[in-house]
Protein backbone atom coordinates (compact mmCIF):
# COMPACT_ATOMS: atom_id res chain seq x y z
CA UNK A 1 0.00 0.00 0.00
CA UNK A 2 1.48 3.27 -0.69
CA UNK A 3 2.03 6.32 1.25
CA UNK A 4 -1.14 8.30 -0.21
CA UNK A 5 -2.98 5.21 0.22
CA UNK A 6 -2.36 5.24 3.94
CA UNK A 7 -3.48 8.29 4.65
CA UNK A 8 -6.48 7.83 3.06
CA UNK A 9 -7.65 5.04 4.95
CA UNK A 10 -6.07 6.43 8.07
CA UNK A 11 -8.99 9.16 7.42
CA UNK A 12 -11.81 9.17 9.87
CA UNK A 13 -14.95 8.31 7.72
CA UNK A 14 -18.25 9.93 8.89
CA UNK A 15 -20.83 7.08 10.43
CA UNK A 16 -24.26 6.20 9.36
CA UNK A 17 -26.75 7.85 12.25
CA UNK A 18 -28.46 5.41 14.22
CA UNK A 19 -31.82 6.51 12.61
CA UNK A 20 -30.70 4.77 9.82
CA UNK A 21 -29.87 1.57 11.49
CA UNK A 22 -33.85 1.78 13.20
CA UNK A 23 -35.35 2.58 9.60
CA UNK A 24 -33.93 -0.95 8.15
CA UNK A 25 -34.82 -2.67 11.49
CA UNK A 26 -38.07 -1.64 10.62
CA UNK A 27 -37.95 -3.06 7.31
CA UNK A 28 -37.15 -6.15 8.20
CA UNK A 29 -39.88 -6.32 10.39
CA UNK A 30 -41.83 -5.38 8.39
CA UNK A 31 -40.93 -7.99 5.57
CA UNK A 32 -41.27 -10.30 8.87
CA UNK A 33 -45.10 -9.31 9.66
CA UNK A 34 -45.45 -9.30 5.73
CA UNK A 35 -44.21 -13.25 5.02
CA UNK A 36 -46.69 -14.19 8.22
CA UNK A 37 -50.10 -13.03 7.16
CA UNK A 38 -48.65 -14.41 3.39
CA UNK A 39 -48.84 -18.02 4.99
CA UNK A 40 -52.09 -18.06 6.92
CA UNK A 41 -53.29 -16.46 3.98
CA UNK A 42 -52.16 -19.42 1.31
CA UNK A 43 -53.53 -21.70 4.78
CA UNK A 44 -57.06 -19.66 4.10
CA UNK A 45 -56.49 -20.42 0.70
CA UNK A 46 -56.18 -24.13 0.89
CA UNK A 47 -58.94 -24.60 3.02
CA UNK A 48 -61.60 -22.77 1.01
CA UNK A 49 -60.26 -24.98 -2.10
CA UNK A 50 -60.20 -28.37 -0.07
CA UNK A 51 -63.83 -28.09 2.32
CA UNK A 52 -66.48 -27.14 -0.60
CA UNK A 53 -64.73 -30.46 -2.16
CA UNK A 54 -65.08 -32.55 0.68
CA UNK A 55 -68.32 -31.44 1.43
CA UNK A 56 -69.15 -32.30 -2.23
CA UNK A 57 -67.72 -35.44 -2.48
CA UNK A 58 -69.09 -36.59 0.67
CA UNK A 59 -72.72 -35.11 -0.20
CA UNK A 60 -72.28 -37.49 -3.42
CA UNK A 61 -71.02 -40.60 -1.92
CA UNK A 62 -74.36 -40.23 0.01
CA UNK A 63 -76.40 -39.63 -2.63
CA UNK A 64 -75.52 -42.28 -5.14
CA UNK A 65 -75.80 -45.25 -2.95
CA UNK A 66 -78.85 -47.42 -3.65
CA UNK A 67 -81.94 -47.34 -2.07
CA UNK A 68 -82.88 -50.41 -0.65
CA UNK A 69 -86.55 -52.17 -0.49
CA UNK A 70 -88.11 -51.64 3.22
CA UNK A 71 -87.52 -54.92 4.84
CA UNK A 72 -90.71 -57.36 4.58
CA UNK A 73 -90.83 -59.90 7.60
CA UNK A 74 -90.92 -63.47 6.37
CA UNK A 75 -93.16 -65.68 7.05
CA UNK A 76 -91.98 -69.85 7.15
CA UNK A 77 -94.07 -72.06 6.95
CA UNK A 78 -93.73 -75.93 7.52
CA UNK A 79 -96.40 -78.51 6.20
CA UNK A 80 -95.32 -81.59 7.82
CA UNK A 81 -97.07 -84.80 5.89
CA UNK A 82 -97.64 -88.06 6.73
CA UNK A 83 -96.21 -89.93 9.54
CA UNK A 84 -94.28 -87.06 10.43
CA UNK A 85 -97.88 -84.56 10.69
CA UNK A 86 -98.93 -87.72 13.28
CA UNK A 87 -95.30 -88.04 15.01
CA UNK A 88 -95.74 -84.15 15.70
CA UNK A 89 -99.21 -83.44 16.33
CA UNK A 90 -99.40 -86.68 18.48
CA UNK A 91 -96.02 -87.46 19.65
CA UNK A 92 -95.44 -91.02 21.46
CA UNK A 93 -94.45 -90.96 24.60
CA UNK A 94 -91.47 -92.96 24.71
CA UNK A 95 -89.91 -90.57 21.89
CA UNK A 96 -87.36 -88.35 23.25
CA UNK A 97 -85.22 -87.39 20.03
CA UNK A 98 -86.42 -84.29 18.33
CA UNK A 99 -87.35 -84.74 14.60
CA UNK A 100 -84.36 -84.36 11.99
CA UNK A 101 -86.03 -81.66 9.69
CA UNK A 102 -84.81 -81.38 5.91
CA UNK A 103 -85.18 -77.62 4.22
CA UNK A 104 -85.88 -76.59 0.85
CA UNK A 105 -85.24 -73.34 0.08
CA UNK A 106 -87.38 -72.13 -3.37
CA UNK A 107 -88.40 -68.76 -4.24
CA UNK A 108 -92.34 -68.42 -4.86
CA UNK B 1 -37.50 -13.92 0.69
CA UNK B 2 -36.90 -16.81 3.18
CA UNK B 3 -35.52 -16.80 6.95
CA UNK B 4 -32.08 -17.92 6.09
CA UNK B 5 -31.68 -15.37 2.89
CA UNK B 6 -33.34 -12.52 4.99
CA UNK B 7 -30.92 -13.17 8.09
CA UNK B 8 -27.85 -13.34 5.34
CA UNK B 9 -28.96 -9.40 4.38
CA UNK B 10 -29.12 -8.56 8.03
CA UNK B 11 -25.86 -9.84 8.68
CA UNK B 12 -24.83 -8.19 5.03
CA UNK B 13 -25.91 -4.76 6.39
CA UNK B 14 -24.31 -5.11 9.70
CA UNK B 15 -20.89 -5.82 8.13
CA UNK B 16 -20.78 -3.12 5.52
CA UNK B 17 -23.48 -0.58 6.64
CA UNK B 18 -20.19 1.67 6.76
CA UNK B 19 -18.73 1.24 3.13
CA UNK B 20 -21.79 1.42 1.74
CA UNK B 21 -22.88 4.79 3.22
CA UNK B 22 -19.36 5.89 2.38
CA UNK B 23 -19.81 4.88 -0.87
CA UNK B 24 -23.25 6.67 -1.07
CA UNK B 25 -22.09 9.96 0.33
CA UNK B 26 -19.75 9.94 -2.01
CA UNK B 27 -22.13 9.92 -5.04
CA UNK B 28 -24.93 12.11 -3.31
CA UNK B 29 -22.97 14.62 -1.50
CA UNK B 30 -25.84 14.93 1.13
CA UNK B 31 -25.67 12.14 4.05
CA UNK B 32 -29.21 11.99 4.55
CA UNK B 33 -30.03 11.38 1.07
CA UNK B 34 -27.39 8.00 1.38
CA UNK B 35 -29.21 7.32 4.21
CA UNK B 36 -32.54 7.43 2.21
CA UNK B 37 -30.81 5.37 -1.04
CA UNK B 38 -29.70 3.16 1.36
CA UNK B 39 -32.97 2.65 2.91
CA UNK B 40 -34.77 2.49 -0.39
CA UNK B 41 -32.91 -0.35 -1.61
CA UNK B 42 -32.98 -2.81 1.51
CA UNK B 43 -36.36 -2.42 1.35
CA UNK B 44 -36.41 -3.14 -2.44
CA UNK B 45 -33.88 -6.13 -1.93
CA UNK B 46 -36.84 -7.82 1.08
CA UNK B 47 -39.05 -8.01 -1.10
CA UNK B 48 -37.23 -9.58 -3.90
CA UNK B 49 -37.70 -13.36 -4.12
CA UNK B 50 -34.16 -14.48 -3.97
CA UNK B 51 -30.80 -12.93 -3.32
CA UNK B 52 -28.50 -13.28 -5.87
CA UNK B 53 -25.38 -15.50 -5.14
CA UNK B 54 -22.27 -12.37 -5.56
CA UNK B 55 -24.56 -10.23 -2.65
CA UNK B 56 -21.27 -7.50 -2.35
CA UNK B 57 -21.12 -6.33 -5.90
CA UNK B 58 -24.70 -6.84 -6.40
CA UNK B 59 -25.56 -4.31 -3.36
CA UNK B 60 -23.19 -1.64 -4.08
CA UNK B 61 -24.36 -1.32 -7.65
CA UNK B 62 -27.72 -0.72 -6.41
CA UNK B 63 -26.77 1.69 -3.80
CA UNK B 64 -24.91 3.62 -6.78
CA UNK B 65 -27.86 3.18 -8.59
CA UNK B 66 -30.03 4.81 -5.88
CA UNK B 67 -27.61 7.38 -5.06
CA UNK B 68 -27.52 8.42 -8.66
CA UNK B 69 -31.31 8.77 -8.98
CA UNK B 70 -31.39 10.76 -5.91
CA UNK B 71 -28.77 13.19 -7.24
CA UNK B 72 -30.46 13.31 -10.23
CA UNK B 73 -33.31 14.61 -8.20
CA UNK B 74 -32.30 17.07 -5.74
CA UNK B 75 -28.83 18.04 -7.38
CA UNK B 76 -25.24 18.05 -6.38
CA UNK B 77 -24.25 18.70 -2.74
CA UNK B 78 -20.84 18.96 -0.84
CA UNK B 79 -21.21 16.99 1.91
CA UNK B 80 -18.17 15.51 3.30
CA UNK B 81 -17.52 11.33 3.61
CA UNK B 82 -15.36 12.12 6.47
CA UNK B 83 -16.38 12.34 9.73
CA UNK B 84 -16.46 16.35 10.11
CA UNK B 85 -15.20 16.27 13.96
CA UNK B 86 -11.88 14.38 12.72
CA UNK B 87 -9.35 16.86 12.33
CA UNK B 88 -6.99 15.03 9.92
CA UNK B 89 -5.44 12.09 8.53
CA UNK B 90 -1.92 10.97 10.00
CA UNK B 91 0.38 10.29 7.72
CA UNK B 92 3.23 7.83 8.19
CA UNK B 93 4.57 8.54 5.05
CA UNK B 94 7.85 11.15 4.68
CA UNK B 95 7.16 12.09 1.78
CA UNK B 96 3.86 13.89 2.62
CA UNK B 97 3.18 15.98 5.29
CA UNK B 98 2.67 14.82 8.87
CA UNK B 99 -1.13 15.20 9.02
CA UNK B 100 -3.11 15.70 6.28
CA UNK B 101 -6.72 17.78 7.50
CA UNK B 102 -9.68 15.44 6.36
CA UNK B 103 -10.77 18.82 4.21
CA UNK B 104 -8.15 18.94 1.79
CA UNK B 105 -8.50 14.91 1.42
CA UNK B 106 -11.98 15.70 0.46
CA UNK B 107 -11.51 18.63 -1.41
CA UNK B 108 -8.65 16.42 -3.17
CA UNK B 109 -11.21 13.83 -3.94
CA UNK B 110 -13.92 16.82 -5.16
CA UNK B 111 -10.97 17.71 -8.32
CA UNK B 112 -10.38 14.19 -9.43
CA UNK B 113 -13.12 12.89 -11.79
CA UNK B 114 -16.09 10.92 -10.70
CA UNK B 115 -14.93 7.84 -12.32
CA UNK B 116 -11.44 8.22 -10.53
CA UNK B 117 -13.02 9.33 -7.20
CA UNK B 118 -15.46 6.42 -6.86
CA UNK B 119 -12.73 4.02 -7.85
CA UNK B 120 -10.39 5.31 -4.78
CA UNK B 121 -13.29 5.51 -2.80
CA UNK B 122 -14.98 1.63 -3.47
CA UNK B 123 -10.87 0.43 -3.27
CA UNK B 124 -9.82 2.18 -0.27
CA UNK B 125 -12.48 2.71 2.05
CA UNK B 126 -14.95 -0.18 0.91
CA UNK B 127 -12.51 -2.62 0.15
CA UNK B 128 -13.73 -4.26 -3.10
CA UNK B 129 -10.87 -5.96 -5.44
CA UNK B 130 -10.62 -4.25 -8.71
CA UNK B 131 -12.45 -7.31 -10.48
CA UNK B 132 -15.52 -6.51 -7.72
CA UNK B 133 -14.92 -2.65 -8.78
CA UNK B 134 -14.96 -3.87 -12.54
CA UNK B 135 -18.51 -6.02 -12.39
CA UNK B 136 -19.96 -3.37 -10.31
CA UNK B 137 -19.45 -0.71 -13.10
CA UNK B 138 -19.55 -3.07 -15.83
CA UNK B 139 -16.17 -1.63 -16.90
CA UNK B 140 -13.08 -4.14 -18.03
CA UNK B 141 -10.84 -4.39 -15.24
CA UNK B 142 -7.81 -2.16 -16.96
CA UNK B 143 -10.01 0.79 -17.52
CA UNK B 144 -11.18 0.32 -12.99
CA UNK B 145 -7.16 -0.15 -12.63
CA UNK B 146 -5.82 3.07 -14.65
CA UNK B 147 -8.96 5.43 -13.18
CA UNK B 148 -7.25 4.14 -9.84
CA UNK B 149 -4.02 4.72 -10.53
CA UNK B 150 -4.76 8.12 -12.34
CA UNK B 151 -6.73 9.34 -9.46
CA UNK B 152 -4.13 8.79 -6.95
CA UNK B 153 -1.10 10.18 -9.19
CA UNK B 154 -3.52 13.09 -8.93
CA UNK B 155 -4.72 13.46 -5.23
CA UNK B 156 -1.05 13.03 -4.61
CA UNK B 157 0.30 16.59 -6.88
CA UNK B 158 -3.02 18.18 -5.50
CA UNK B 159 -2.40 17.08 -1.70
CA UNK B 160 1.37 17.87 -1.39
CA UNK B 161 1.66 22.17 -2.54
CA UNK B 162 -1.37 22.90 -0.78
CA UNK B 163 0.11 21.48 2.22
CA UNK B 164 3.36 22.22 2.26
Amino acid sequence: MSDLEQILKAAHMAVPSSALDRRIEEAFAAAEKRLKPSRTARCGWWLAILAPLGAATALFLVSSRPQREPLQPITYRFVAQGPMRQFLTEPPQSATLLPHFVTHAQTP
Amino acid sequence: MNFSERESLRIFYVEFRQQLYTYAVSITGNRESAEDAIHCVFQRMLRRGRLPSNLRPYLFRCVRNAALDTLRRSGVRAESIFDDSSAAAVAEAPALPAVVPASELERGLQRLSSDERETIILKIYDGLTFQEISELRQTPLPTVASWYRRGLEKLKALLIPEIQ
